[in-house]
């Protein structure tokens, strides 16, 4: 189990803890022994000194140096506190109402008028009574405002103002089947939540077309594209007519297999259905005449056709077209047979209805779903308010009882406690009953505060062992703080005594590494100071500029073995009277020192070698190893060779790409290896570290570069200018790049990208493919279009 | 009739308030039983409050006695009723449940329509953005639909003879 040390720090900044001298004998710990009176009373007294208020428990140990006191609490103990840890509940008895059965129907109706329609529904499935409350005619005129709006205002232009002169009534809501519709039925569509097909309640919107609630995965199996009964085999069977009575809807499952093309959808229960019902009114005609009658000629298919072509007419701007779709429509309605026909021509009737409730449907759904995220709202806000009115009834109690001062009361996490932030108002009972909880949280947060802040101690002579120290400081914690209040301390103790049970002194850590003579901060300036203007010196003693780069950085300088000798000593250079002693010192060292420089600019050029002649050609591991300093006297290998375009590398800290001596005075001049700060250094421990790298993919993606620019790599003195001169205004792609590098780019940009690249890959264990490089033509300038007006 | 003269109201629990005219006259029940009845010393007989609660209510009033009276296209609002309290009002009505309904009941008995619409919206916001189960709980409602009722409603629900 996942287990955390919390030290509360913001109160251990505000609430000092010292032990009461008076008070010790009084309280519960009353089996401290003499030595921890006698510790208490000498707490108390050095309490009362000036200047800087004690912090922690010291031992019986004045006579040590005051600086002690704020050395790291290694004696400290920790409590190792449960993450998963359930916060204390408490059940109380809550006044609740069933209002329903209380309050009047002009008053209940009063209230719901506050809501929105979709939880007035919801009221229904609360019980009997309530159902028969919300369903009740005395309800229906409500329910007909809450479905269809507040009127709408109508506005004029008066004295250049728009002034509201009068409400239009809302839309009324149309009839279905000559019959008015009633409210409640409609909300039932619109807002029950369960589906009609599989009876779960998964329901999130109604299908306005087939007045039907299906969840999607109902939709997703039982609806089929009109398209589909026309095509398929499955559906050959069909009475013709069916497509023309079924209901169909424009809302598409969430089925991914069926394209956008798809407008319509049908269910395939009612195809069967209205195919049955056709097929036996068919029957019932074929007994009546001894004629076949012509529909059974017409397939689903043909009549599928039909019905697409007629719609698309009736669609047109043109009323001559609307009219031939209608009456292509009405041609093949009269190829049915009588009953067929009839039973058809109902049907379509009632589709038009239908359809006009679709319409007032949608054209009210988006609005009362606004309104449904405005209630969300107002709900969230009046829940806060509540909760916010008991967090201030239950602070006022606190700081009223006056148990805890008011700065733990602020800094202790008892107004997150689920007993506070419930939304239900705060009487008395409910007072009393969280009150206890939520002392107890506070005491618990005092308890931490105490093992935190206090529970340190330094070893004394009278400590045998390390548990014996633990034992004392256990003991020491269960004295009563003066900051504590005698009734806080009756909440505090039992939880401090709890938690101490489980409190242990941590490991000690392993100690640091010396690093250096330990100096003070003056001497330590001074020493840095004094080795920095040396090594200034050096530098300005060397023969050229480029030699300025070629030498060591600051921080490279101090580990120079003469060099470091001498910045270790404890007495050297570390006080300025001493400057001219030093000095002669210095001097005495200063070939040395001069020697190891140069030693390490033969590293430097060494190791960029060895990276150049790695990645471009195809020595073997053994010959690198074989490469000494001698490799650099070869004439081969002399300034010219690292001038070359082919010999150009990698900053070993960034992407930067260029010559040796480019990359050496970037190094210096961006990566100069030493604190901003003044007096104190940045000490390097990874000088061995090659300045310089290339990669093979850098290398490839760089011959490449310059095969493209027709540039002979193998020419000393090579400027980037000359490159970018010979690519003129062409720039360059990486093709097989990773994503994001794909795109044209200058030649700098890309050499950095493929380094950045292949940087990642390496530390992946990977490698990337050969970089294909593609020159890029520039753009074309367009042909101006002038402005359109 | 000065407007500082003192009523008597007694409740249901024989208990009697003496209040200010000003503040008893927010309930319009007792300003028009004043005004049938004249001055007079005996006080008016409120059988359908209790002590505890007509003490909030005359809290109440107390505090919005110098409100105006509400005009009449305040009351019939076209506009959507939106539950919004003010900040006084929202921390008068945080009681319990019980005292929450007997406030609603007596400011409906004695006709104290801004106290009954402080009440309402309190109810509503407290149902307001809840489930069914949430408000059952809340409200201590016992849910007695029997399977077979669950059934017959699921099937009322459906709109099968409409399609």
């Amino acid at each position: 189990m996942a287990t955390r040390t919390r030290l509360p720090r913001q109160a251990a900044q505000s609430t000092n803890y010292t032990f009461d001298e008076s008070d010790g004998s009084a309280d519960a710990a009353g089996s401290a022994s003499s030595d921890e009176e006698e510790y208490g009373r000498k707490r108390a007294k050095t309490s009362k000194g000036k200047g800087k208020p004690r912090k922690r428990i010291k031992g019986n140990d004045s006579d040590e140096e005051d600086e002690d006191d704020f050395a790291p609490r290694s004696g400290g103990l920790v409590v190792q506190l449960d993450n998963e840890e359930q916060p204390e509940l408490v059940e109380y008895e809550v006044k609740r109402v069933d209002f329903g059965k209380l309050l009047p129907l002009e008053t209940l109706r009063e209230i719901f008028g506050y809501l929105h329609p979709s939880t007035l529904y919801q009221l229904s499935s609360l019980s009997k009574t309530w159902r028969t409350i919300v369903k009740s005619d005395f309800m229906k005129p409500l329910w007909l405002d809450l479905l269809r709006g507040p009127p709408t205002p109508k506005t004029e232009f008066q004295d250049m103002k728009r002034v509201v002169v009068g409400y239009d009534d809302p839309e009324p809501i149309p009839s279905l089947n000559g019959d008015e519709v009633e409210p409640f039925r409609l909300a039932t569509l619109l807002f029950d939540k369960t589906c009609e097909n599989c009876e779960r309640g998964k329901v999130y919107t109604c299908d306005r077309y087939l007045f039907r609630r299906l969840c999607y995965e109902c939709r997703d199996l039982n609806l089929v594209p009109t398209t589909d009964v026309g095509k398929g085999k499955t559906y050959r069977d069909l009475h013709p007519a069916t497509l023309q009575v079924v209901a169909s809807t424009p809302l598409p499952p969430r089925d991914l297999r069926y394209g956008r093309n798809q407008r319509s959808w049908v269910l395939i229960s009612d195809l069967r259905d209205a195919s049955e019902t056709l097929e036996q009114l068919q029957l019932e005609d074929d007994a009546d005449s001894s004629n076949k009658y012509a529909e059974t000629s017409l397939s689903a298919k043909s009549v599928q056709k039909t019905l697409g072509r007629a719609k698309r007419l009736k669609k047109s701007w043109s009323t001559s077209r609307a009219e031939r779709g209608k009456a292509l429509e009405a041609e093949l309605t009269q190829k049915y047979s009588p009953r067929v026909k009839e039973y058809v021509l109902d049907r379509l009737a009632s589709k038009e209805e239908h359809a006009k409730l679709a319409t007032w449907i949608w054209k009210r759904w988006s609005s009362l779903i606004d309104l449904q995220d405005v209630v969300k709202t107002e709900a969230t806000a009046f829940d806060t308010r509540v909760q916010s009115y008991r967090l201030a009834a239950i602070r006022k109690h606190l700081s009223d009882e006056g148990i805890f001062p008011p700065s733990t009361l602020k800094h202790s996490s008892w107004s997150s406690h689920p007993l506070v932030k419930r939304t239900e108002p705060l009487t008395g009972e409910i007072w009393k009953a969280i009150r206890p909880v939520l002392y107890r949280v506070i005491a618990r947060y005092v308890a931490l505060n105490i093992i935190a802040r206090c529970g340190s101690r330094k070893r004394t002579k009278k400590d045998d062992d390390e548990s014996d120290v633990e034992a004392a400081l256990k003991r020491d914690l269960l004295k009563k703080p003066k900051s504590v209040s005698a009734d806080g301390w009756k909440w505090v103790r039992p939880l401090l005594a709890e938690l101490l049970k489980h409190a242990k002194q941590p490991e000690k850590p392993a100690a640091p590494l010396q690093q250096g003579p330990v100096l003070t901060k003056e001497q330590r300036e001074v020493k840095n100071a004094f080795f920095r203007e040396r090594y200034e010196k050096a530098l300005d003693m060397l023969p050229s500029q480029k030699g300025r780069f070629y030498a060591p950085r600051f921080g490279e300088f101090l580990v120079c073995p003469t060099v470091q000798q001498l910045y270790d000593d404890a007495e050297f250079a570390v006080d300025n009277s001493t400057y001219d002693d030093d000095l002669a010192t210095w001097a005495e060292h200063l070939d040395a020192i001069f020697e190891e420089m140069g030693d390490h600019v033969l590293e430097v050029r060494l190791s960029a070698l060895t990276a150049i002649l790695a990645a471009t050609t195809e020595m073997s591991a053994d010959d690198m190893e074989d490469l000494g300093a001698d490799a650099l006297a070869d004439p081969a290998y002399n300034d010219s060779f690292f001038t070359r375009a082919s010999s150009w590398v990698n900053c070993a800290d960034c992407d930067k790409f260029g010559s040796l001596i480019e990359i050496l005075k970037h190094r210096h001049e961006c990566h100069p290896l030493s604190s901003p700060h003044a007096g104190s250094v940045k000490l390097t421990a990874d000088a061995p570290r090659p300045q310089v790298e290339l990669s093979l993919e850098v290398a490839c993606a760089w011959s490449a570069v310059l095969e493209l620019a027709k540039i002979d790599a193998d020419k000393p003195n090579f400027k980037a200018k000359d490159l970018t001169k010979a690519l003129g205004k062409q720039d360059l792609a990486w093709e097989n790049g990773p994503r994001g590098t794909k795109h044209r780019q200058t030649w700098s940009n890309l050499i950095e990208a493929v380094c950045r690249h292949a940087r990642t890959a390496h530390r992946r264990q990977d490698v990337l493919a050969v970089p294909v490089i593609v020159l890029r033509k520039p753009y074309k300038p367009r042909r101006g279009r002038g402005w359109l007006w | 009739m000065s407007s500082n003269q003192c009523v008597t109201l007694q409740t249901s629990d024989d208990e009697q308030f003496k209040v200010d005219r000003d503040v008893a006259n927010r309930s319009v029940l007792i300003r028009n039983m004043l005004e049938d009845v004249g001055e007079s010393e005996q006080a008016i007989p409120l059988p359908n409050v209790s002590a505890n609660v007509l003490k909030k209510v005359l809290e109440w009033c107390e505090h919005h006695k110098k409100d105006p009276e509400p005009l009449a296209e305040d009351l019939d609002d076209n506009r959507r009723k939106t539950t919004e309290i003010s900040d006084w009002d929202a921390k008068f009505i945080q009681v319990d449940q019980e005292m929450l309904f007997e406030i609603i009941l007596a400011a409906n008995y004695l006709d104290i329509k801004p106290l009954l619409d402080v009440g309402c919206k309190t109810v509503a916001n407290m149902i307001k953005g809840k489930q069914p189960e949430e408000i059952r709980k809340l409200f201590n409602i016992v849910n007695d639909f029997t399977p077979e009722e669950e059934a017959q409603i699921k099937k009322e629900n459906e709109w099968a003879e409409d399609r």
